[in-house]
């Protein structure tokens, strides 16, 4: 659960702009995180 | 799309992961997720240090643009000298940059080839050993032992030079005879294909509020490193040069979307710079009464922009301010 800073919602809000920016311009990111947002790029555990 | 596309990376020995290590596999846009201390920031830290040391530096760079590590023993700290810090690259052959060098220097790479590179290095002796892969085919394998070097795939022959040369053709180079001019090829189109094609934002970022911003800044324009002048000043270079004027209406979007009306950076005074933002119609100067959320994103934001088609794009906590 999220207790303050980004709401889970934001993340994933934040995570969508990085990706959709990524596709148009087109290069390629790769994010860091503690909790996995709910989108549409890859996720990784580790 | 000419793209050049990072698929796997290996990471051991390095900071909080350890010898047991990390590999991960890309596929285009991705999220590393892991608690804290599972070694995300060390995963992506020892990415940077290698790409930021890639050209012909001697040994991994410590000082560096990306990437300011002070003592080599920070590189392995807390852990035993003796074990070997790897870190390994896998990239895609590009359109762009790898097929057509290696056409003109006769070496057939088709789109999706991958060339693999990996460079292992012991504290205790100042011990390396780089290998290099194409399709997960071993090329060439050298190592530096005491103060010289050794090719041992894929023959066993000395080579002209210790082989610290980090990403670099020259690391490959035998005193005589053709035994490394595939693998010098090869090692050349990968430092050619990922020239000013890697970008890395790290978790420093957060810093870049805490003080007024001066217009004359010497940072790197590769990376937003942890000094808070970096992101104004080019906020300020994207807002009023022309060639951005599209990418700036596209921010201005996105900012919308996260619920801040507007940013914008100015002069408070000559030579002096600071940032502003937009909140309930309302314009707050200077930019560090803004809150952790916009702190947080800024630089990443501005990154976005000033990232080139092509590249990789490395982001360290992307969801900083966030507690889980």
């Amino acid at each position: 659960m999220l207790t303050w800073g980004l709401t889970h919602d934001e993340l994933n809000t934040v995570v969508n702009i990085i990706d959709r920016m990524a596709r148009r311009v087109g290069y390629q990111v790769v994010m860091s995180s503690k909790v996995a947002p709910t989108s549409n790029v890859g996720i990784v555990s580790i | 799309m000419m793209m050049t596309r990072l698929i796997r990376a290996i990471v051991k020995g390095f900071k909080g992961l350890g010898s047991g290590g990390v590999t991960i596999n890309l596929d285009g846009n991705a999220v590393i997720v892991g608690r804290s201390g599972s070694g995300k920031t060390s995963l992506m830290e020892a990415l940077a240090l290698l790409m930021q040391s890639r050209g012909g530096e001697e040994w991994l760079v410590l000082e560096g643009n990306l990437l300011i590590i002070h003592e080599p023993e920070d590189l392995a700290y807390g852990l035993d000298p003796d074990e070997v810090i790897t870190i390994g690259v896998y990239y895609e052959v590009d359109e762009d940059g790898g097929e057509n060098l290696g056409r003109s220097i006769g070496f057939e790479l088709g789109k999706g080839s991958v060339i693999g590179y990996h460079y292992n290095f012991r504290l205790r002796d100042y011990w390396v050993r780089q290998e290099l892969y194409l399709d997960n085919e071993l090329v060439a394998v050298v190592e530096k032992v005491g103060n010289e070097g050794f090719m041992r795939y894929p023959v066993n022959t000395r080579l002209c030079m210790a082989p610290t040369h980090v990403m670099h053709e020259d690391a490959f180079m035998v005193c005589d005879g053709d035994a490394s001019r595939r693998a010098y090829s090869l090692s050349f189109i990968l430092r050619n294909m990922l020239k000013n094609k890697f970008y890395y934002l790290g978790e420093g970022r957060v810093c870049w509020w805490k003080r007024d911003y001066e217009t004359t800044v010497d940072l790197p324009s590769n990376s937003v490193g942890s000094d808070g002048q970096y992101t104004v000043h080019q906020l300020s270079v994207i807002q009023t040069r022309p060639e951005y004027e599209g990418v700036y209406n596209e921010l201005m979007n996105l900012i919308n979307e996260l619920g801040i009306e507007g940013i914008k950076a100015g002069f408070t005074a000559p030579k002096r710079v600071s940032g502003y933002i937009k909140v309930s119609n309302r314009w707050v100067p200077p930019m560090f009464h803004a809150g952790l959320k916009m702190r947080a994103l800024l630089p990443i934001l501005v990154q976005l922009i000033l990232t080139p088609p092509g590249s990789v794009l490395l982001i360290d906590s992307v969801d900083l301010g966030a507690h889980a």
